[in-house]
């Protein structure tokens, strides 16, 4: 699914037949992992900071909060149950590639 | 604490008020206008004093000594609205109420007073024999305890005992009457009768009310001098009035406070004197302050239920044989426009954001590239396309570019969305509520029926933004699983079983067979 580019470098092994391979740089998966996961935080900041209309038609009226109450998904069961499987997803579909890098 | 110094002191501290109690011994002082109100103590005494024939305060205070004209009454009970919640003890001390207390003052002596003012400035310029006055009848007593029609004519209004000066030529016959007892041409016999009745009945159950009022305070107060209110109980009622306190003077809230302590004192005491009146003690003080055992006084308020339609500006609908009940003000929302609001909104909401998603794949590379960000600024449009559209992806740009589209997609929302629904609102309002523009405003100020409009409008907008954030997820979810799904061992694992068992996640009918 995604490219992550990592650089495999030949190592010579004296008076031997065969080659020797090292990663020369490991990916970070934690930090792809993270980066893919702060899209659904970034999401979720998109709807923050949005204005409520008593608001703007009243400039001058006093509000508590003068924006929309975003989605809370630590207490909503449905929200949290997407986000908890998108978790696992990415960390599911990461597996192979940290398989592979293992290999080497 | 000594009552004489309770306000001379300087102010307590607002957080005291509920830790310490403000007296030593009969809270129920402190129903007394002078023991919480000292700031108008010269002014109060002197209309007291002037009330009776007694020299002192304190003579007042302890025997029934005070007649007080109609005006004056007028002015205790203004006194008692302004600085009490209840009736000062100290004034009326006896049972001589005027009548006139109790009439219907604009329908009968306002009209006649007038009459009685214009007529004696026509008078003036005539002797004093000359002067005329209003026709009318009035009783005239005999020894005997009967009574007889005279023809009178009213001739002056005093104000401050509201009765009316009337002369008999005949019998040479000057007095000052009621206006009860002063029959008008005019006046329906029946109906000034009818309203002598009623005033009589008014002052009857007045002077139970009083008579009780005096029990309480000259006996029971005196025997259950321990009751006060708690600190928990003094905490709670500041809790319940909403209110910061600290923005009022200390002594208005002290004395707030006080009377609260005092009339919570009262309400235990009636209580007490109400369930226990068949109590040989009880009954002997019931008679000796004549209140009657089933007198109105001893009972108790209740609130009775009542349905919407006996309230004031309530109107009754039935419809359909279902009795639909709106308020004068909610009626406005019946208006085709408000009924139309919620498809309206839906257009509304379809045209702006509806065609917008904060998660998108694959991207329109065209729209990136227009948000101008300092990522792709200086990628070409091909070379963007196979980066964010083209698998493997890379996922910094992947990642930088929902990124991007999450922040398009707050602006649609924060500006075009809001500020349409916002055009459109002020639209539909501005002619058909009132309110004052370029002040401060708080919440409590807007008319209720708009108030609610708003709450409804704001339950609409989160629910449309909850839906779209589902929707991401949900696509954001299907994104990974197309990928992983693909894996024919993923297919038995754990995550997938999770997906398709789940109650909470909505997959379409298609992917769920394919998995």
């Amino acid at each position: 699914m995604i490219l992550i580019a990592t650089q495999i470098d030949d190592v010579d092994v004296p008076n031997k037949m065969f080659k020797k391979q090292k990663v020369a740089t490991r990916p970070e998966l934690s930090t792809v992992h993270k980066d893919l996961f702060s899209i659904i935080l970034n999401m979720h900041g998109a709807l923050q900071q949005i204005d409520r209309i008593d608001g703007l038609v009243f400039p001058l009226l006093q509000l508590e909060d003068p924006h929309l109450l975003v989605p809370d998904v630590k207490h909503n069961e449905k929200l949290s149950h997407y986000v908890r499987i998108v978790d696992q997803l990415i960390e599911q579909s990461l597996k192979s590639t940290k398989r592979e890098l293992q290999n080497i | 604490m000594a009552h004489g110094s309770l306000l001379k002191e300087k102010p307590l501290p607002l957080e005291l008020l509920t830790v310490r109690s403000f007296y030593d011994d009969t809270p129920y002082r402190h129903l007394q206008m002078l023991v919480v109100n000292q700031d108008i103590r010269e002014w109060y005494s002197k209309f007291i004093l002037k009330t009776q024939s007694v020299k002192t305060y304190s003579q007042i205070v302890h025997q029934d000594l005070q007649s007080m004209t109609f005006a004056d009454c007028k002015i205790a009970i203004d006194f008692s609205r302004h600085h009490l919640t209840h009736l000062d003890p100290v004034a009326f001390r006896d049972d001589n109420l005027p009548l006139e207390l109790f009439l219907d003052y604009d329908k009968w002596i306002r009209g006649l007073a007038k009459s009685v003012k214009n007529l004696q400035v026509d008078n003036e310029l005539r002797e004093a024999d000359e002067a005329e006055g209003l026709e009318a009848k009035t009783h005239y007593y005999l020894k005997g305890g009967t009574k007889k029609p005279i023809d009178v004519q009213v001739l002056d209004f005093d104000p401050f005992k509201a009765r009316f000066l009337v002369k008999n030529a005949e019998m040479n016959i000057k007095t000052w009457r009621s206006r009860l007892y002063v029959c008008l041409k005019e006046d329906k016999a029946q109906e000034l009768e009818a309203h002598r009745q009623e005033v009589m009945r008014r002052k009857a159950d007045t002077l139970q009310y009083l008579r009780l009022h005096r029990l309480i305070n000259d006996e029971m107060t005196k025997r259950y001098n321990y009751l006060k209110l708690s600190n928990s109980v003094l905490q709670k009622i500041q809790s319940k009035l909403a209110l910061d306190l600290r923005r009022y003077s200390p002594d208005s809230v002290r004395k707030i406070i006080l009377q609260i302590e005092g009339l919570y004192v009262f309400a235990v005491l009636k209580s007490t004197v109400s369930s226990q009146r068949t109590d040989p003690f009880i009954k002997g003080l019931l008679l000796k302050y004549k209140v009657s055992p089933d007198s109105p006084a001893l009972s108790y308020y209740k609130p009775q239920h009542r349905e919407k339609s006996h309230l004031q500006g309530i109107s009754d609908y039935n419809m359909k044989g279902i009795k639909i009940e709106l308020d004068h003000n909610s009626l406005l929302l019946m208006d085709e426009k408000y009924i139309k609001l919620p498809i309206f909104l839906n257009s509304l909401t379809a045209r702006t954001i509806g065609a917008h998603k904060l998660f998108r794949y694959p991207f329109d590379v065209n729209l990136l590239l227009a948000q101008n960000s300092v990522e792709f600024r200086k990628t070409k449009k091909a070379e963007l396309q196979a980066q964010i559209n083209t698998f493997p992806l890379h996922h910094d740009k992947f990642v930088q570019a929902q990124k991007i589209m999450s922040k398009y997609f707050h602006q649609i929302a924060k500006y075009r969305w809001c500020e349409s629904i916002q055009k459109e609102i002020w639209g539909f309002v501005k002619d058909d509520f009132n309110f004052v523009l370029g002040q401060d405003l708080q919440e409590e100020q807007i008319d209720p029926v708009l108030l609610r409009l708003f709450y409804q409008l704001k339950l609409y907008m989160q629910t449309v933004i909850f839906d779209h954030f589902e929707a991401a997820l949900r696509d954001y979810m299907r994104f990974l699983l197309s990928f992983i799904i693909r894996d024919s061992e993923m297919k038995e694992s754990k995550i997938v079983e999770d997906i398709r068992y789940n109650q909470w996640i909505r997959l379409s009918l298609k992917e769920s067979t394919k998995m």
